[in-house]
């Protein structure tokens, strides 16, 4: 009989846990075995088998895991640092219950007058899946070429008349209200040709 | 008579202007001595500095002309008549230093690569030890054929020298890795309508401080009045007098100073990538179709993609083609690769992917090549980089529950 090894214990939450088939994927890419990454680096085995949950400014993470935690409390949470905006993953991903339930708690919080003045909230769809953001917008001033939610503005005029002469050929902008404000959304014209594409509009 | 209608220019220069310059243009004018024009101007010295990384002493300006001018100038504010120019040449704007250098009565030096090839830098360096000319002139991105010659490596190899060492970065800075004061440069220069996509008519150049301190000591006037570079620095440096050399285009210098400005703000990194991209895409199409990368990838100029055609395709009916029935302005070779290649422009606004999905539209129709759009659409996103990649230094790091709650 071999001496125990204390590295081929598998952690109670993987015991069982059968991989996604992004998992699978990603393992194959990188030539990981699975199995014995559930058993020696589980928490590199979480990571791959955890889903974005949301992306977000970096001073808004811990208030978006702690959302995560009240509606899926056995939940893992990782970063993903990145500018502007960090990815929250989750591991187990959250079902499309507790994926509700953190949108309205989500809203709750930018609801508050002191996050809401700062912080937005919203589910983006677009040819390249959906996403959820809980970011700050970029003030006009500090505006450097990104994708972003731009603004406030002082009205749906000046959100409209921004855009005028700052966009390069592949950005886009659209005026957006929100919690009362002018916003200018901007986005990349490449997402908007894809989607005119899916809906058969010829996007030339 | 007003020419009638937009045509999409898809040259290696000039290229079509940016918004934020074409919107320049209708700034109010100001006179040349104009406390707005030197705010302005002071605005686009600094802007030159970070675009061509080069140091803080250096002395930047835009010269009121073409990237000739720019490449004249250089030579006229370095070189004395009888001093030792060495040429490092492998096309038409390699000969053109060439053949300005003789009219300024320098001894001119040549060193060679075959056309459509890289110019060798061990050659360059070791012809540099051994003539020990006053100044050493090269062309960073051969426009005439595509190719990108190794400028860091030509630099390396002669740091430490005396000599005095200008580079020619018209298709290449505002969209390349450019590297003025870490590469030991003299004096650079481009012309505004190229990577940077103002209209043409105004040279953006810088000297080092070293090349400077030359120009002040030198025994012969510069033989041009107009091109003299101390005149110019009156003018242009911020802590000097501000003192009239000749009026300058204002509206010109507003249009390439908002050029520069989006072209820092988009960030080389962005740039670079749509030239990727795009080059990508557009070579991934024509493939199939016998067209192929005239110039190979260790060193094709990013900016300027060459491209062979395949038998039967007529060069100049094709490009007639494109420009009157579809307003798609290209470019073909120049001397020995006339009638062999096309050049598209993949500088500063002509690299944006609307524009080379008309260039595919208008194609498929000029060859009856009905496949040509759908394919682009689809090299396109092949070519897409990872979405988000995630960074070797950006692994995902586990958020520690609160106290009280346990994940």
């Amino acid at each position: 009989m071999t001496p125990h090894d204390p590295s081929d214990v598998v952690p109670e939450d993987l015991r069982g846990h059968l991989p996604s088939r992004t998992a699978r994927e990603r393992a194959d890419a990188a030539g990981l075995d699975l199995d014995r990454l559930k058993r020696e680096r589980p928490d590199e085995y979480r990571i791959l088998n955890a889903e974005e949950l949301v992306r977000v400014s970096p001073d808004l993470a811990d208030a978006a895991a702690d959302l995560a935690w009240q509606v899926a409390g056995g939940a893992r949470i990782f970063r993903v640092p990145g500018t502007p905006a960090e990815r929250l993953l989750a591991f187990p991903p959250l079902d499309a219950a507790a994926l509700a339930a953190f949108d309205d708690l989500a809203a709750d919080l930018v609801a508050r007058p002191d996050v809401g003045d700062l912080a937005y909230y919203r589910t983006v769809r677009d040819p390249h899946g959906e996403r959820r953001e809980l970011m700050h917008p970029i003030a006009p001033d500090a505006w450097a070429g990104e994708v972003a939610l731009v603004g406030p503005f002082d009205g749906e005029e000046a959100a409209k008349a921004w855009p005028a002469g700052r966009l390069p050929a592949d950005l886009m902008a659209d005026p957006l209200p929100y919690r009362g404000r002018w916003y200018c959304d901007v986005f990349d014209a490449e997402e908007a040709w894809l989607d005119a594409r899916a809906s058969g509009e010829d996007g030339g | 008579m007003r020419p009638d209608g937009e045509v999409l220019l898809l040259t290696p220069g000039p290229t079509p202007i940016h918004p934020r310059a074409l919107a320049a243009f209708h700034w109010p004018m100001r006179g040349h001595m104009d406390p707005d024009v030197f705010a302005y101007n002071d605005a686009i010295v600094r802007d030159l500095k970070t675009l061509y990384r080069a140091d803080d002493d250096a002395f930047a300006s835009l010269l009121s002309g073409t990237g000739s001018l720019g490449m004249e100038t250089g030579l006229a504010n370095l070189l004395e008549p009888g001093d030792r120019l060495l040429v490092a040449a492998n096309g038409v704007f390699g000969e053109r230093m060439v053949e300005m250098g003789r009219r300024l009565g320098a001894d001119v030096h040549v060193v060679r690569a075959p056309l459509g090839q890289p110019l060798d830098a061990a050659e360059v360096v070791a012809a540099t030890h051994a003539l020990d000319p006053k100044v050493l002139a090269v062309v960073h991105g051969e426009t005439s054929t595509g190719v990108m010659n190794p400028v860091p490596e030509i630099a390396d190899g002669i740091r430490g020298s005396d000599v005095l060492f200008s580079v020619d970065a018209v298709t290449t800075v505002g969209m390349t890795t450019f590297e003025m004061a870490a590469w030991g440069i003299d004096y650079a220069y481009t012309g505004s309508q190229k990577c940077l996509s103002a209209p043409p008519g105004v040279a953006p150049v810088v000297y080092s401080a070293r090349a400077m301190e030359r120009i002040e000591a030198r025994e012969v006037p510069v033989a041009s009045w107009y091109a003299d570079a101390v005149g110019m620095r009156a003018y242009w440096d911020p802590d000097g007098p501000r003192a009239y050399h000749h009026t300058v285009p204002v509206h010109l210098h507003w249009a390439t100073g908002e050029a520069i400005r989006a072209a820092l703000d988009e960030g080389f990194a962005v740039r670079a990538e749509r030239v990727r991209r795009l080059d990508a895409a557009i070579l991934a199409t024509l493939a199939p179709y016998g067209f192929a990368a005239a110039v190979d990838a260790a060193w094709r100029l990013p900016t300027v993609l060459a491209v062979t055609l395949p038998d039967g395709v007529d060069d100049a009916e094709v490009r007639r083609a494109m420009r009157t029935e579809h307003a798609v302005a290209m470019t073909g070779g120049l001397g020995p690769t006339a009638g062999l290649i096309w050049r598209l422009g993949l500088m500063g606004e002509n690299a944006r992917v609307e524009h080379y999905r008309r260039f595919m539209r208008a194609l498929a129709d000029v060859l009856a090549l009905p496949d040509l759009p759908e394919r682009f659409d689809a090299a396109w996103r092949d070519a897409a980089p990872a979405r988000e990649p995630e960074r070797a230094d950006a692994a995902p790091v586990e958020v520690a529950p609160p106290p009280g709650r346990t994940a």
